[in-house]
């Protein structure tokens, strides 16, 4: 009987099935975490810490156990996504708790959310006046999504009748010294037209590059692995 | 073919380790003579009740080697405490012919079949 051998393997199970039910479960645990997945995540997460370590018990219980909260909880998905009410009912829905500049108390006493809480959380949005805010809403997972008054909004180039062009996305050509081929591809370019780019600018071959992006927009991007900096800029950071 | 991989590990994963855990009723069956350790048991008890102790010694070193032969294999699939109380049976059950006691070889014997049964219970 070697305990050290036992929680190694049993440790192995843990994570592994963790792993596969985690990918199960989705996205929906990290981005959308309210307060029920979050109870949810520390029990099974519990309970694959015990499957690993509590040799006391067969690992087959602790399994057991784990699966059944997997279960329930991808069961409990699947209910909220097909109806609108179980929606309602299991992860509660947005209120809003201040509705042109006013903070409507009720609402905030129904959830038990504090003024504190709601002004740290405008704060955090980089509000300081209450009478900016048009609505603030109090998402299921906590998260306060605020609406400013008109007047109180940014200017954007779209208001100031500013053309701007078209934004796109970086596409990795080159990665750690290899060609990524399928996105030479997307693109509509070929290896032959990322190394004249490379020798029009001294570079030999791709194997010296760390990164090339190219960007609609803006152009081919690329970093060297020798990226030559200059010998008083590096005395400066050690200063 | 890239779906049938991805639906296939973890189906193939899971099913593994459910085999790993579960397999312990299977893994403490005996692959020879000399690993029946309920069979060595049963004959040991019929020894201490005329009370054969020569035999009982080489009974318990039997019992001995077939448990260290099973126990390395069911380790992953049974509780630790479940083996160490077959562990210490053994242990009391070689006191107890040393000392030529039919009364405590008898119970540890009988221990040992039980806590074998209660293994993968």
């Amino acid at each position: 009987m070697n305990e050290g051998l036992m929680v190694l393997v049993r440790g192995i199970i843990g994570f592994f099935t963790l792993l596969i039910f985690t990918r199960i479960l989705g996205k929906q645990q990290v981005s959308q975490l309210t307060f029920f997945d979050y109870v949810v995540g520390i029990t099974i997460g519990s309970t694959a810490s015990s499957l690993t370590t509590d040799l006391t018990s067969r690992a087959w219980p602790h399994w057991v156990g784990l699966i059944t909260w997997v279960v329930l909880c991808f069961i409990l998905q699947l209910i909220t996504l097909k109806s609108k009410t179980a929606e309602k009912f299991l992860d509660g829905e947005p209120t809003i708790v201040i509705t042109d500049g006013k903070i409507l108390e009720e609402s905030m006493k129904k959830f038990r959310y504090t003024i504190g809480d709601l002004l740290a959380q405008l704060r955090d949005k980089d509000i300081f006046d209450l009478a900016d805010v048009a609505y603030a809403v109090l998402e299921k997972d906590g998260k306060l999504s605020i609406l400013k008054k008109p007047e109180c909004e940014p200017v954007t180039p779209k208001d100031l009748n500013i053309k701007t062009s078209a934004a796109s996305i970086d596409v990795e050509i080159i990665y750690d010294g290899s060609i990524v081929q399928e996105n030479l591809v997307t693109i509509n370019r070929n290896e032959r037209w990322i190394m004249n780019n490379l020798k029009k600018r001294g570079i030999n071959d791709a194997s010296e590059v760390f990164l090339a992006i190219y960007n609609a927009k803006s152009g081919l991007h690329i970093d060297l692995y020798k990226d030559h900096i200059k010998q008083n800029n590096k005395k400066n950071i050690k200063e | 073919m890239k779906k049938f991989i991805t639906y296939a590990i973890p189906i193939v994963t899971l099913t593994a380790f459910i085999l790993l855990m579960l397999g312990g009723n299977y893994l403490k069956r005996p692959l020879n003579t000399s690993e029946n350790v309920v069979a060595y048991a049963k004959i040991s008890i019929k020894h201490a009740k005329v009370e054969k102790w020569d035999m009982l010694e080489q009974d318990v070193a039997n019992i001995d080697f077939a448990w260290k032969k099973i126990m390395p294999r069911i380790q992953f699939s049974v509780e630790r405490d479940e083996m160490y109380n077959i562990s210490l049976n053994v242990a009391r059950l070689k006191g107890s012919i040393a000392s030529e006691d039919k009364a405590s070889t008898l119970i540890e014997l009988n221990e040992i079949i039980e806590d074998w049964d209660e293994l993968t219970r």
